[in-house]
């Protein structure tokens, strides 16, 4: 009796300490207990009763054994302990008795933890780890720029003679410091290597509170153009073109064709800003005319608020204004803002959807696991009743199933974690690289697998606790009458698969949304035809190439052989293509010096002669560029049919004179010949641009002609060799001329869309999982309820229902499950999809065809989920089932 | 703690029953089925303390102090635990007892009315 009635005690072990003490208080309750009951039956007998009958009373006295152990038990304290590893023991033989249902189960939770692990792996590194830089809270970011400029830019920069003048005299910010990032061509460490580079003050590592790994950063007053020949190189660069030699200091290398010398190596994981692999001194000049804009980050200096300095900053700008009042009525930005939010931009509302959307998958997981273990919890019905007939409480039966859940979902979760580090890997290598900042904060670590452990924990829980109450309120002797087979339908189930069918269907039309709004984006008509175009993209060091004539020469020559390749039928270059991140843009003057709308800026690429036949850009109006115009010929001019419309609307403006800077001089004058149209010039989601093209050989200005893209366009068929072909140009004209791409503008169109197609892609796996797990959960239930209406759906074939009957009775019985859960879904997908209004490209968060389409794909998905176990039903052998 | 229905009974008698075990110790050390059996004998054989009840109350007893136990080897040669009060028992069985008086005055007060008209 007493092996049996409990059989969820510890056979004598010993392994664990603890157990020392209990189990000699066991034994000594034991020796007590059975002491009472001999007394008990021994002065039975001593009245007259028959030894049988004394036996039998004291037994009824006494009722359960096991009951009075037990409780007894509980008095002495300290037995949670003892009690859960009972419980994990017991969980973990009764889940090796049920191999298929624990690897379901675990694999079930394993997808679910393990991708919101990834994703919290992601939002932890990114959101929450702090910056990698001394008390990086104090650090700030000081923003005075233009709204204008802040679409452009980013919100946080300042011009470059601005910030030499407050730091001259702030005294809430020290040190302060500038920075500007741009490809930069590295010689003398291997092949030349177009590398991430940042000029910035000498002071940003001290405001970073940084410092080399080898070597130093840089010494104040190191950036000046007698003392700038110093760089700095980052630890990634060092292992990959320096060998991690430890001599490397002092080394000699060209950036940009300027001699430098490494001073400093920095330690692994500093890449601030952005991915910066070098960085070299930024000497900013007082006297020059032109000015730029760019990002300035300063520390607080104790005791300091953000308030304060951002009042010493908004009296600096106000004197400043004052002094140089700026150009029309534009509006200035003052702020100080968290160097945090500077480097995490706008990725956060991504990162939300996709916590929103892996959170949804695993609540559908747990949905699942769910629906299995009232399923097991059904088929346990019977060894259930019989330990609660022998004494075990209503709380214990359901703390053991609660253990036996979360013991599934910590096995899921360790298989979740190999998932985990898979799926981070995937979405850092998936993500364009312009998404997601910080990637190098992105990796697994303790707060991770604490959080992941917490998810288990909850998830183990969440799944855990519906089939524990249901189970453990079941009547004992019904359980026992029953014999373990069980009633044919369980309300619950019903629930679980309306619940993750809603959440499918919420995902699934949130996967729709982003993938129409996609489709969307890539049928936009760009204005030009990027089919068949390559493109080489080349930068022309200035110190190579000293004067705008050899620009032009070396560009002539360079052109001249292009043209000659087999298989090409245009070619033409241009200094900033579309589609690349980099634009020119500004104002002119018009010869009737019309005052130009305010804020009106238009585009202004400098092109050569093929370049619209090369594009695919159609003339609306007048003549193209043509080979005889040049250098020497009158300055020309196209315009495009936009800004032709705007400021010639009711006349032609071929003719008419324009010129791009203030005062304009004689020669500066340009005659407009002809009209183009408007193009796509940042990317699908922006409206076309108006834009001045300027003739690229009547350009003298070198910052406007050493950057130029070599456009060429081939046939379908011959795009391959052409490429080839194009690099060994550029090395017979200039064997030393790095090429920094050479790409087909189908690329470039892919990679102003990557962002829009990850996150389409990120969701819409997710979405594919959900849709599968749900799936998965309306087979396992309607499989479970045809096993278990077995008997019933014999009698109803022997009493002459047809196969064909005996189907759609299954089948619209999971209708019945599946119906309400589309109706939840698609009300919830109404109210949730408005998160993702602003990913959204022509298409409204409501739009109807997907929401029909989604409901459509998940009621397909749930009646093929159906049409097994109703094909099974439809087979049933009333004989066999009725015996 | 379990809530059975086989409980309920004497969870009512919860804080009573560990008053009557300390009582019933007051005449000398005994063991549990020693106290049973004194218990049904002292209330007129209506109170039947059960062994889920009593050996739960025993260790909560010895837990908090005012009993300790010893083995001991009964006239019939059983291994026996034995219980005894300690002063602390005493000093709590004192306390009891006042509360305990209290309340049966209180509530023979209210219980036990003088016999009225309908009841004749």
């Amino acid at each position: 009796m007493k092996k049996s009635a409990m059989p969820h005690a510890p056979r004598a072990t010993r392994r664990w300490p603890w157990h020392t003490r209990h189990d000699a208080d066991d034994r000594a309750l034991d020796d007590e207990i059975r002491a009472h009951f001999a007394m008990a039956v021994a002065d039975r007998v001593a009245r007259g009763e028959s030894p049988e009958d004394a036996l039998a009373a004291v037994r009824r006295e006494f009722g359960n054994v096991g009951h009075v152990k037990e409780v007894t038990h509980e008095t002495w304290g300290g037995m949670w302990l003892e009690r859960l590893l009972q419980d994990v023991r017991y969980a973990s033989r009764s889940l090796r008795r049920a191999p298929v249902f624990a690897a379901v189960a675990i694999l079930t939770l394993a997808l679910g933890i393990g991708a919101n692990t990834a994703m919290f792996t992601v939002v932890r590194g990114i959101l929450l780890r702090p910056l990698p830089f001394h008390d990086p809270d104090r650090l700030v970011l000081a923003v005075h720029a233009p709204d204008r400029l802040g679409q452009l830019l980013g919100p946080s920069s300042m011009i470059d003679k601005e910030f030499m003048l407050f730091r001259a005299q702030t005294k809430t910010l020290a040190p302060l410091a500038t920075y500007n990032t741009y490809p930069a061509t590295l010689l003398g460490a291997g092949e030349p290597l177009r590398l991430a580079t940042a000029s910035a003050s000498p002071s940003l590592f001290t405001t970073l509170g940084v410092r080399a790994q080898r070597g130093r950063v840089f010494r104040d007053g190191e950036d000046t153009p007698a003392t700038n020949a110093v760089v700095v190189i980052g630890n990634r660069l060092w292992h990959d073109r320096f060998g991690a030699d430890t001599n490397v200091i002092g080394r000699s290398i060209s950036i940009e064709g300027y001699s430098k010398t490494i001073v400093g190596v920095m330690p692994p994981g500093f890449e601030f800003p952005k991915h910066t692999e070098i960085w070299v001194p930024l000497t900013i000049d007082p006297a020059a005319t032109n000015s730029r804009f760019q990002p300035v980050v300063g520390r607080l200096v104790p005791n300091v608020t953000r308030e304060q300095a951002l009042a010493e900053l908004r009296a600096f700008t106000r004197i400043q204004e004052r002094a140089d009042p700026h150009e029309r009525d534009e509006h200035f930005t003052t702020s100080i803002v968290p160097l945090r939010d500077g480097v995490i931009g706008d990725v956060r509302p991504s990162l939300f959807i996709f916590a929103g959307a892996v959170g949804l998958v695993l609540l559908i997981a747990c949905a699942n696991v769910s629906n299995l273990m009232l399923m097991r919890a059904a088929t346990r019905t019977h060894e259930l009743g019989i330990r609660a007939a022998l004494g075990a409480s209503r709380s214990r039966l359901l703390r053991q199933m609660l253990t036996e859940s979360v013991v599934v979902a910590l096995a899921g979760g360790m298989v979740g974690l190999g998932v985990a580090y898979a799926g981070v890997r995937l979405l850092l290598a998936a993500a364009p690289p312009d998404l997601l900042p910080r990637t190098s904060d992105i990796h697994v670590d303790l707060f991770v697998l604490a959080a992941a452990f917490l998810t288990c924990v909850v998830a183990g829980v969440i799944s855990g606790t519906a089939p524990a109450i249901s189970s453990s309120r079941r009547d004992v002797r019904d359980a026992l009458s029953e014999s373990g087979r069980t009633t044919s339908r369980v309300p619950l189930h019903a629930v679980f698969v309306t619940a993750e069918t809603a959440l499918a269907l919420l995902l699934l039309i949130g996967a729709g949304l982003l993938a129409r709004s996609f489709a969307r984006l890539r049928a936009v008509d760009l204005g030009f035809v990027p089919d068949n175009v390559i493109t080489v993209t080349l930068d022309f060091p200035l110190t190579r190439y000293k004067t705008p004539a050899s620009l032009h020469d070396v560009q002539q020559r360079i052109s001249e052989r292009v043209a000659a390749i087999d298989g090409v039928r245009a070619s033409s270059a241009v200094n900033w293509l579309p589609l690349t991140n980099t634009t020119i843009m500004g104002d002119f003057t018009l010869e009737d010096r019309r005052p130009l709308p305010p804020d009106y800026m238009v585009l202004k690429p400098c092109v050569t002669a093929d370049y619209f036949a090369t594009m695919g850009i159609p003339i609306r109006q007048g003549r193209t560029f043509l080979p005889s115009d040049g250098p020497t010929t009158q300055r020309v001019a196209m315009v495009s049919e936009g800004m032709a419309r705007r400021f010639w609307p009711n006349e032609s403006p071929i003719g008419k004179r324009l010129a791009m800077t203030d005062k304009p001089m004689p020669k500066d004058w340009m005659t407009i010949v002809g009209v183009v149209d408007d193009i796509v010039q940042e990317g699908p989601d922006h409206a076309r641009a108006e834009a001045v093209y300027q003739l690229l050989p009547q350009v003298d200005s070198p910052w406007f002609i050493n950057h130029i893209n070599v456009v060429v366009r081939t046939d379908a068929a011959h795009s391959a060799p052409v490429a080839a072909a194009l690099r060994n140009v550029v090395h017979a004209v200039d064997p030393e001329q790095p090429i920094e791409s050479i790409m087909p503008m189908t690329s470039r169109v892919s990679a102003v869309v990557a962002e829009p197609r990850f996150r389409t892609l990120l969701i819409g796996v997710f979405s594919i999982l959900a849709l599968s797990l749900a799936a998965i959960g309306i087979y396992g239930v309607l499989a479970y309820g045809v096993t278990a209406r077995m008997r019933e759906l014999g009698i109803r074939i022997a009493l002459g229902a047809t196969e064909v009957g005996v189907v759609r009775l299954v089948l619209v019985g999971s209708a019945l499950l599946v119906i309400p859960g589309l109706i939840i879904g698609l009300a919830a997908a109404l109210g949730a999809t408005r998160v993702l209004s602003s990913f959204l490209f022509q298409v409204r968060a409501n739009d109807a065809v997907t929401y029909l389409g989604a409901t459509g794909i998940l009621l397909a998905v749930a009646v093929l989920a159906a049409y097994v176990p109703a094909r099974r039903a439809g087979r049933i052998d009333p004989l066999i089932t009725m015996k | 703690m379990p809530k059975d229905p086989t409980l309920s009974r004497l969870e009512l008698l919860q804080g009573t029953l560990d008053f009557i075990i300390l009582q019933t110790l007051r005449w000398g050390p005994r063991h549990g089925y020693g106290i049973a059996q004194m218990i049904r004998a002292n209330s007129h054989n209506l109170l039947q303390v059960e062994t889920g009840s009593l050996y739960p109350a025993l260790h909560r007893l010895t837990r908090k102090r005012w009993v300790t136990s010893a083995w001991s080897t009964s006239e019939n040669g059983q291994r026996v635990r034995i219980y005894t009060l300690t002063p602390a028992g005493e000093k709590q069985l004192a306390v009891e007892r006042s509360k305990w008086q209290r309340l049966s005055y209180a509530l023979a007060g209210l219980m036990l009315e003088p016999p009225t008209e309908s009841e004749v």
